[in-house]
């Protein structure tokens, strides 16, 4: 087995490398912490980075779920890391609503921000037999009464709420009479919306699709500023009903803040290689996880941007009170 | 049943139950409600807690009705159980197991391990020379399955081991 | 279709692939069979080796190595009494008495040759009802999903023993402790105490590990449980044909219920084998053995277990929901090999889809000679002084605690638990409910929670739909029940006294 091997070698990488003491960075395994559960796509798109990077800095990387508390666990436990460039992390779009909410006060200042690498907007989707044929259906409910629909997608605060505020905002509607219906995520979402409980979902498209072609569900409008690529005929909510969007999930390469410029540099450089080479494009079009790449300050300038308008979603909500 | 009956533990551990669930219920009120809303993060300890105050002030009662017997037996404790005394071995190493968690993360896997096995091998009845050998073997063993076949990091001391 | 068939086969039946579900079984079996390990974690391990393999061998890989290690998780229960699953800890008083009754090799091989049957039947299940079994599925609401899980949680505490209120004491304090953390509604730090490690709640492994392998450690102190000289048989597996005809008949109703409820997303696998157990109890002619080494419950749970865990990947390939962290995996796998999880696996794909199911009877058929392997190896865990045997659980029980999330919070849970196990235990209280509860509490309250905010806090809509009714209903008749004969058994007592 693989394993063996690995062990057999690993240990003569560590013999070897204590012959070297001061080598160049990195000279042993790097820890990357993943704060979401094996199986979700953080982790599918953290273990991609994570294989890449240990071709690319030579050195074995393991991947290490530190889960629970929406995330806020594994964010802490990056942020609380030594800066040494060997525990690195994935941080993701629940960073932008923490100090918000009120659930933690980590923001993007406490790490090290390497490269973002993915964004991926939302869409809405009903069942197959629902009433509402296009989103100015669903639209007209929505201004009729809000309160009357059930919708979910996410965790209470989390970024589909957050959305699906937005767009009741824009439509002009209450956002206060929302109901809300707070799930895991989008898979037992899409599950409620299937087995009749609930009127609407928002979710992403790599959850729904097997779903929508399936037949049991149909997207009625993109959360995103242009129509996503896999489906081109779900039609944009800017274009459908002329409401602006600016809310979208993302997912980025961090390391706990002050760690060393030549580290940080270095990783940044390694990162823009393997987000732009065509492996990684491809196996994200696979998993249909958008790529979108931003490094170092550049990060940093979008992450400022994507906290103003969770914050503002949140506040308009009553969601941060108490 | 063959042992010392014990009619009154049942009554201390259902009024402890009790009073668990009503402390429950006591933190439970002080979660904040969601805005607008029947349902909130409170509610389901709230029936749990009243669940196990009521349960608790069952089996209180039920062991105040039948106090010529103890509880039943758990399904595979078995006749060799001995209630109440724990043995002097378990205790030692419930101590060791304290100490081995206050030093983990300071003083590391591998050394803690290595002492940590030795003396309860030792403990156990085992020589000094097995002991310290098994040790050795274990901790390892166990160090590079896990580093490096399993990619858990386990705690590296001050000293980087 | 026989196209289909004989493409899938030549897929399957090519020296490569079938080397990769040797190396993945042998893989799985070890790490099902070290204590505080899971299946979970073999999956995960695997996936970046299966980057650099074709589709079917590396599904396969996840297939045949996650099998294993389910299966392999019951041997440390019944040797050790360390459950490797939740399901297991069903049925482990069961195979750890068979064990202290010096039949340790029968124990290891009922569950390995009972998990292989259902396992079997699970895979036809897919090859004949996988639409009907998802469409089915996906009826399943919060409503249903809080009725089903209360419905499994009232078993446990209602089968296990010590009585009615101690049963549900103990589920109640499982539930308790699953509520430690931040809550599924808003994130709010519930119990933690300004801890912000608790805050990540308490995972059932070091629960699991404290409850089981420290107590017993506790309780039984340096010389061990007394066990009976094990016998020595050249076959493991001599007399377990016998015993599994005697309970064919549980055989076959604890792979098929468990077929059924493992389709279901989510509660399947660590439901399924409960439910099943007390269905055996509550049918048998001497339910009075349940619990003391009695292969009843064991060879139907057992069975339950295996065919849930091939009928979980039903829902996770025709409509891409994922049951458990596994099946998520396996998701993950299927779509960066091209083999995107939906109704088109089975219509324009059909010889993978076929393919994967020969995976599945090739994994679950070589449970048998590993399986024989682990049995006749078994014995050798007796033959260790009992000063190192204890030595290395407990250097296993932190080192295994500690893994499950890397910190040091998971030793402290196992160290806490063990003695509140310990003293429970001591006073008749049963710890399987407790672990159930912890595993099933998160899916419990959210479903309720879900169920309430759908219905707006109308009770009634509980009842409105018709399974969930059907369900609801059967939930509380167990209970009434169980607090009637519960009443009748303590009058006649009293009269007796």
């Amino acid at each position: 087995m693989g394993i063996l091997k690995k062990a057999a070698m690993a240990a003569i990488a560590v013999v070897a490398t204590a012959g070297t003491a001061l080598a160049e960075y990195p000279d042993r395994p790097i820890t990357l912490i993943v704060p979401w559960s094996a199986g979700g796509g953080t982790d599918a798109t953290g273990r991609l980075i994570a294989a890449q990077l240990e071709e690319a800095l030579g050195q074995p990387i393991s991947v290490v779920n530190r889960t629970g508390g929406g995330g806020i666990v594994g964010h802490a436990a990056l942020a609380e890391a030594e800066p040494d460039g060997y525990t690195l992390g994935i941080i993701t779009t629940e960073l932008s609503m923490y100090k918000a909410v009120g659930s933690s006060d980590l923001t993007y200042a406490d790490y090290s921000l390497i490269g973002l690498y993915n964004a991926d907007p939302s869409a809405i989707f009903v069942k197959a037999d629902s009433p509402y044929q296009t989103i100015q259906d669903l639209a007209d409910a929505i201004k009729s009464d809000v309160g009357a629909l059930d919708a979910s997608g996410a965790n209470f605060g989390g970024l589909n709420h957050l959305s699906w505020i937005s767009l009741v905002q824009g439509l002009g509607a209450d956002a206060e009479k929302i109901n809300w219906v707070p799930t895991d995520g989008g898979a037992p979402s899409l599950q409620l919306l299937v087995s009749g409980a609930i009127d609407v979902v928002v979710a992403q498209f790599p959850e729904a699709k097997a779903l929508i072609e399936a037949g049991e569900i149909r997207p009625l409008a993109y959360l995103g500023s242009e129509p996503n690529k896999g489906f081109p005929d779900v039609p944009t909510v800017n274009d459908a009903l002329g409401v602006n969007f600016a809310i979208a999930g993302w997912r980025g390469l961090a390391g706990p803040a002050g760690l060393p410029d030549d580290i940080t540099a270095k990783l940044v450089s390694e990162l823009d290689k393997i987000v732009h080479s065509d492996s990684f494009g491809e196996s994200m079009d696979k998993l249909n996880f958008g790529v979108v790449w931003a490094g170092g300050d550049d990060f940093k300038t979008y992450l400022e941007q994507r906290g103003e308008a969770f914050g503002r979603a949140i506040s308009s909500a009553g969601l941060d009170k108490k | 049943m063959t042992m010392k009956a014990r009619p009154n533990s049942d009554l201390l551990i259902g009024l402890a139950f009790t009073a668990g669930g009503l402390g429950i219920c006591y933190q439970a009120a002080g979660l904040r409600p969601m805005p607008g809303m029947v349902v909130g993060s409170g509610l389901f300890p709230t029936i749990t807690g009243a669940a196990m105050c009521l349960f608790g002030l069952v089996l209180a009662v039920e062991s105040l009705l039948r106090p010529s017997e103890g509880g039943d037996a758990a399904p595979g404790a078995g006749p060799d159980r001995r209630r109440g005394a724990l043995p002097l071995y378990s205790v030692l190493v419930l101590v060791g197991l304290a100490l081995l968690g206050a030093l983990l993360p300071s003083v590391g896997f591998i050394l803690c391990g290595v002492v940590f096995t030795a003396l309860v091998t030792r403990l156990g009845g085992a020589g000094w020379t097995g002991s310290l050998v098994f040790a050795l073997i274990a901790t390892f063993g166990l160090y590079y399955v896990f580093v490096y076949g399993l990619r858990v990091p386990l705690p590296h001391g001050l000293w980087g081991f | 279709m026989i196209d289909a068939f004989i493409a899938a086969a030549e897929l399957v039946f090519t020296f490569k692939t079938l080397l990769v579900i040797l190396l993945a079984s042998a893989f799985g079996l070890f790490v099902g069979a070290m204590p505080g390990l899971t299946a979970t974690m073999a999956a995960a391990i695997l996936v970046p080796i299966t980057f650099y393999m074709d589709p079917i061998p590396a599904i396969a890989a996840i297939i045949s190595c996650t099998a294993m290690a389910i299966t392999a998780g019951d041997i440390p229960g019944a040797l050790l009494r360390i459950p490797g699953t939740p399901a297991s800890a069903a049925y482990v008083e069961d195979s750890y008495g068979l064990t202290r009754k010096g039949k340790a090799s029968l124990a290891v091989g009922i569950g390995i040759t009972s998990a292989m049957i259902g396992g079997l039947v699970g895979s036809l299940v897919i090859v004949f009802a996988a639409p009907l079994l998802a469409q089915f599925a996906l009826g399943f609401s919060s409503f249903e999903y809080f009725w089903l899980a209360l419905l499994g949680l009232s078993c446990a505490a209602l089968v296990s023993g010590g009585g009615l209120a101690k049963g549900s004491l103990s589920l109640l304090l499982g539930l308790f402790i699953a509520q430690v953390g931040l809550d599924p509604l808003m994130a709010q730090p519930r119990f933690t105490f300004g801890s912000s490690e608790l805050a990540g709640g308490i995972s059932f492994i070091p629960a699991m590990i404290g409850m089981f392998a420290l107590a017993e450690i506790l309780r039984n102190g340096r010389h061990g449980a007394r066990l009976e000289k094990q016998t020595r048989v050249g076959n493991p597996f001599r007399g377990i044909g016998a015993v599994l005809f005697k309970y064919k008949k549980n055989l076959f109703r604890g792979a098929g219920i468990g077929a059924v409820i493992g389709a279901l997303p989510g509660v399947g696998g660590d439901l399924a084998a409960w439910i099943t157990y007390a269905l055996a109890k509550r049918t048998s002619k001497t339910p009075e053995k349940f619990g003391t080494g009695h292969p009843e419950g064991l060879v139907e749970a057992g069975a339950t277990n295996n065919a849930a865990l091939s009928s979980a990947w039903i829902p996770a390939m025709v409509f891409g929901i994922p049951g458990d962290a596994v099946t998520a995996i396996a998701v993950g796998v299927l779509v960066m090999k091209g083999m995107e999880p939906g109704p088109q696996l089975l219509t324009m794909n059909p010889q993978n889809f076929y393919a994967v199911l020969m995976v599945f009877f090739l994994a679950n058929l070589l449970l048998l000679p590993f399986g024989y392997l682990a049995a006749k190896a078994s014995r050798f865990v007796f033959d260790v002084p009992r000063s190192y045997l204890n030595a290395a659980i407990l250097l296993f029980c932190v080192v295994g605690s500690y893994a499950i999330n890397n910190s040091m919070l998971g030793v402290w849970v196992m160290i806490g638990l063990g003695i509140i196990a310990y003293l429970l235990e001591a006073r008749g209280f049963a710890v399987a409910p407790i672990i159930l509860g912890i595993v099933l509490g998160p899916l419990l309250e959210t479903n309720f929670t879900t169920s309430m905010m759908i219905a707006r806090g109308d009770v009634w809509a509980f009842f409105e739909r018709p399974v969930a009714g059907v369900l609801g209903v059967s939930t509380i008749v167990i209970w009434v029940a169980a607090t009637v004969s519960g009443l009748v058994l303590a009058r006649r007592r009293r009269i007796r006294a």
